[in-house]
């Protein structure tokens, strides 16, 4: 094994204690966590499986084989960052729809109270 | 018929607009939408007697409106008219856009400032921004546009409840107009005067002003590709 892929091979093992340690501290979701762990074995496998590694690189011929295990890890990083960005698209769709909501509530509110302290004015004024 | 005046930071013009709404149109109600100004707007329109809602954090100028939207759906209207809180919008036309939808022409109708004379003129970039984009949605909707990027409108409640429900929330200029006439909506456009902003900047300025041409594009490219919705 050469050092690029013990490099890479100990890379994996470092991300997938660190979600695992996370996840157990309740600070990763499990779907997040799931996914950071596929991506962590995936850089393990890669890295340490010669024969897939080998494979692999006749298929797509990288010039050395530790490059398709970064070209790998690239690429799961992208389909990652894109994950986020739907989640965060869809939470910043989420935050808008409850600040509206919040506004809307909170101006009926003040409304209701204005009619009710209209209408015991008005109350007031007839019985004296 | 409610106005609706989105506002954020606009401590200094936001009296002087509810006062002209209210010279212009002692009958119409008037609702500020605060967009978490940092500043004293949402106490001073409250110190004018008018209805505020007070976002808890910027939405943006789409946002905004649409929380008009909804609120004027709750409440009940049957007429809204948009206008901005920087004093750009002379108050004196509200009946000139409204009157098609009262007459039941429009199911929207946008105040254009190229269709009047004596307007101020905006700086070149913009101008040519809003002649590109006017091009684009009068090419889109097959009919005349001048001024998609007026945020002068008048709506019934056939379109703002459209609206309540899905509205475009970073630019909503051209956008939304493609999406109301997507919807099946009326659009009709009438002269309008604008003046210089009594305070504040364009919420497009620096990096926006040249992000804002891609994310226009791209939102109208893709507003293409899905099938449209119909207002019931």
């Amino acid at each position: 094994m050469s050092n690029a892929l013990l490099i890479a091979s100990l890379a994996g093992l470092a991300i997938l204690g660190w979600v695992l340690f996370l996840y157990r501290g309740g600070r990763l979701k499990e779907d997040h966590a799931l996914l950071w762990i596929s991506v962590s074995i995936t850089i393990v496998v890669l890295s340490t499986w010669t024969a897939l590694l080998v494979a692999i690189n006749q298929v797509v011929g990288a010039a050395k084989t530790s490059d398709v295990v970064f070209a790998s890890f690239v690429a799961l990083l992208i389909m990652v960052s894109i994950y986020y960005s739907i989640k965060i698209s869809e939470l910043t769709e989420q935050n808008r729809k409850i600040a509206q909501e919040i506004a809307v509530i909170k101006t009926l509110n003040s409304e209701n109270a204005r009619q009710t302290s209209d209408q015991s004015k008005r109350v007031k004024e007839e019985t004296h | 018929m409610l106005a609706i005046i989105p506002a954020r930071n606009e401590e200094d013009s936001i009296k002087r607009v509810i006062d002209e709404v209210r010279s212009a149109d002692p009958q119409i109600d008037i609702l500020v939408v605060n967009d978490a100004s940092t500043d004293r707007t949402s106490l001073m329109a409250r110190k004018l007697g008018v209805r505020v809602a007070d976002l808890p954090f910027n939405l943006g100028i789409g946002g905004a409106v649409q929380t008009g939207f909804k609120i004027a759906q709750e409440l009940g209207y049957q007429i809204v008219v948009q206008i901005d809180a920087d004093g750009q919008h002379d108050p004196t036309c509200i009946k000139d856009i409204v009157d098609p939808l009262l007459d039941g022409e429009a199911d929207v109708s946008i105040g254009s400032r190229h269709m009047s004379e004596g307007n101020q003129e905006s700086t070149f970039t913009r101008y040519a921004g809003i002649r590109f984009f006017s091009w684009l949605t009068s090419w889109v909707i097959s009919q005349r546009v001048t001024d998609c990027s007026s945020g002068f409108r008048a709506l019934n409640d056939k379109a703002f409840r459209w609206f309540a429900e899905d509205y475009p929330i970073d630019f909503p200029d051209a956008e939304a107009l493609i999406a109301a006439h997507r919807a099946g909506l009326r659009i009709c456009e009438g002269p309008a005067r604008f003046r210089a902003r009594n305070n504040g900047r364009s919420s497009l300025r620096s990096w926006r002003l040249l992000y804002y041409p891609f994310k226009e594009t791209l939102s109208i490219a893709m507003m293409m590709t899905k099938k449209p919705g119909k207002t019931t």
